[in-house]
């Protein structure tokens, strides 16, 4: 189906986190085989005029799109462009304030009843919301269905909440709080914060921007992280439980508060750290622990090379640093970070941009430093949380981190050679462990990797 | 802290190190190749399953014949947990919490 979207709210250049959702969904739309065409407006300034320009533009991409339905997010002025762009079906969501401004902007009400009769469909993103929306314009009662905005559950599954402590600069004393969101009267912010002072410990950081900035800096315990690019946020969110995890589980194998943090500094790396513990624990041989680690590690030669052109800024205790904080994280969203402003339309020419790769080490230093301060941090928590739990519960523990892992490739591989892979190890290292307790899992996990990356080969050539 | 265990962290460290300083170093401005890349993707996976499969079921090589049927329940019902929840953290509570309370009943 071929679907033109409008709104006044779409991330761009200038504010990547402007009306995210919209993004969201429009990406939810194309992979369903949807085509799509987009008359948005990406940017907060230029004032009411922008309304203007979104109406001319929808009218362009109708005219040149020629769509089978046309949906809008935000009842005025996306419906109301919308609307008038086109002939086509009309599907349009009430977000939020676009049902606030019915009678407290005037023309607002009468915009609004003629987008609510023009419409095939009405989609409110709450209960709340449809109720409020039938009471302001009741030409709606009955027509309205609610469909919330979703969560995306890949993107936003908890992964290192350490992580995100740490780049947020909490310290760890007392419970921390955080908040996303605008600063602006409407989110209530400033209620919040009275409200945490009262509390009278912990910390409370706000991630975003807007009006209400000033009015929280310099109050005792509240950090303002500022506006953040969306796709760091998940990455804050769920470096948390790993690091925790790690702890517990070193605890688990026996390990010294002190070896474990001092692995977590020195080894900075999740799987290596996860697949030596049981041999540390046991007093295997290191050449043993050395030779998987290694072999583990290697995997960051790739990243390593990839993030190599924007070391070449980084000299002496710079480059030693940068190369040490070398992770999946930093690197993911170092690289995206990059290929987007790469591909933006506003972007300078490639050349000029390799003359620029100093801010995008500055960017990597940020991500990368907070990063490996949770994980740290995490791993020393997640170690004097589990002293706390009672001997009954060790088989518990000893469950964490094979779990969480086993769940997290569950959730991550798509690929068939690589679940292949997966499968076969899980059966086949028993066996030769037991065979050979020294080497037997790591011989196998390397006849694994090599026979069906083989194969894998082999049927690339043949076809 | 035991000597042994911390130099063995340190080599760790040292190691590490090298898998991340080494491209600095020998290939400035070059790209990876694919094939490589993928020959360690493998091969990171591989690893990893082997030490979950071997932390779960062996005990200082030995096979852990009691537990291994319970823990091998808690994976999979893990799993399942998680894919239904898309949730890795909730999957992992569920299986630790049907791994402790059958511990608790046999």
């Amino acid at each position: 189906m071929r679907i033109l979207l409008v709104s006044q709210m779409y991330p761009g250049p200038e504010d990547p986190d402007l009306g995210i959702f919209v993004a969201n969904l429009e990406r939810e739309l194309a992979a369903r085989g949807h085509e799509i065409a987009r008359a948005v407006i990406d940017r907060r300034h230029g004032g009411r005029l922008r309304h203007f320009e979104l109406l001319r533009d929808a009218r362009r991409s109708a005219r040149r799109f020629r769509p089978d339905v046309v949906y809008a997010h935000f009842l005025v002025p996306a419906g109301l462009a919308a609307a008038l762009a086109t002939r086509a079906p009309l599907v349009v969501t009430a977000h939020g304030q676009d049902v606030r401004n019915v009678g407290s902007i005037p023309g607002v009400r009468a915009a609004t009843r003629y987008v609510i009769r023009r419409s095939a469909a009405i989609v409110a993103v709450s209960q709340w919301l449809r109720r409020s929306l039938e009471e302001a314009v009741p030409d709606a009662i009955g027509r309205i269905e609610v469909v919330d905005c979703g969560v995306d559950l890949e993107r936003f599954a908890p992964r290192d909440a350490a992580d995100a402590r740490s780049q947020l600069g909490f310290d760890g004393n007392g419970t921390s709080f955080l908040c996303l969101g605008a600063l602006s009267e409407r989110k209530n912010v400033l209620r919040l914060a009275r409200a945490f002072e009262r509390r009278g410990e912990g910390s409370l950081t706000f991630v975003g921007d807007g009006p209400l900035r000033e009015a929280l800096e310099g109050r005792p315990g509240i950090h303002l992280a500022g506006r953040v690019p969306h796709e760091a946020v998940p990455v804050w969110i769920a470096f948390t439980t790993s690091s925790f995890a790690l702890g517990v589980a070193a605890k688990a194998h026996g390990l010294h508060w002190g070896e474990i943090t001092l692995m977590s500094a020195l080894v900075y790396a999740g799987p290596a750290q996860f697949a030596v513990l049981e041999a540390l624990g046991a007093g295997k041989p290191g050449l043993q622990i050395l030779f998987a680690t290694l072999l583990l590690n290697l995997r960051f030669l790739p990243m390593s090379a990839t993030l190599a052109p924007y070391f070449r800024w980084a000299k002496g205790m710079r480059l030693f640093l940068a190369a040490h904080l070398v992770s999946p994280s930093s690197f993911i969203l170092t690289h995206l970070h990059v290929q987007k402003e790469k591909s933006s339309p506003d972007s300078p020419v490639q050349a000029e941009i390799l003359n620029e790769e100093g801010k995008y080490l500055d960017y990597y230093f940020g991500v990368s430093t907070t990063c490996f301060v949770v994980w740290v941090a995490g791993t020393a928590f997640g170690y004097w949380a589990a002293l706390a739990v009672p001997p009954a519960f060790n088989e518990g523990l000893r469950f964490v981190l094979p779990g969480y892992f086993a769940c997290i490739f569950a959730l991550e591989i798509r690929e068939w050679f690589l679940r292949l892979v997966c499968l076969i190890s899980l059966f086949v290292a028993v066996p030769t462990a037991v065979l050979s307790p020294e080497w037997g899992w790591l011989v196998t996990s390397l006849v694994v990797a090599t026979c069906i990356w083989g194969v894998e080969r082999w049927m690339q050539r043949a076809s | 802290m035991d000597a042994t265990r911390v130099l063995i962290v340190v080599g760790m460290g040292l190691v590490t190190y090298l898998s991340r300083v080494a491209p600095q170093l020998l290939m400035p401005g070059r790209s990876f190749p694919a094939a490589l890349d993928r020959y360690l993707r493998y091969l990171s996976y591989s690893l990893v399953v082997s030490v979950i499969s071997v932390s779960l079921f062996l005990s200082r090589a030995r096979f852990e014949t009691e537990a291994a049927p319970q823990r091998s329940f808690a994976l999979v019902a893990a799993i399942v947990v998680a894919l239904l929840t898309r949730s890795s953290l909730i999957g992992m509570f569920a299986g630790t919490a049907l791994v402790l309370a059958l511990s608790w009943v046999r």
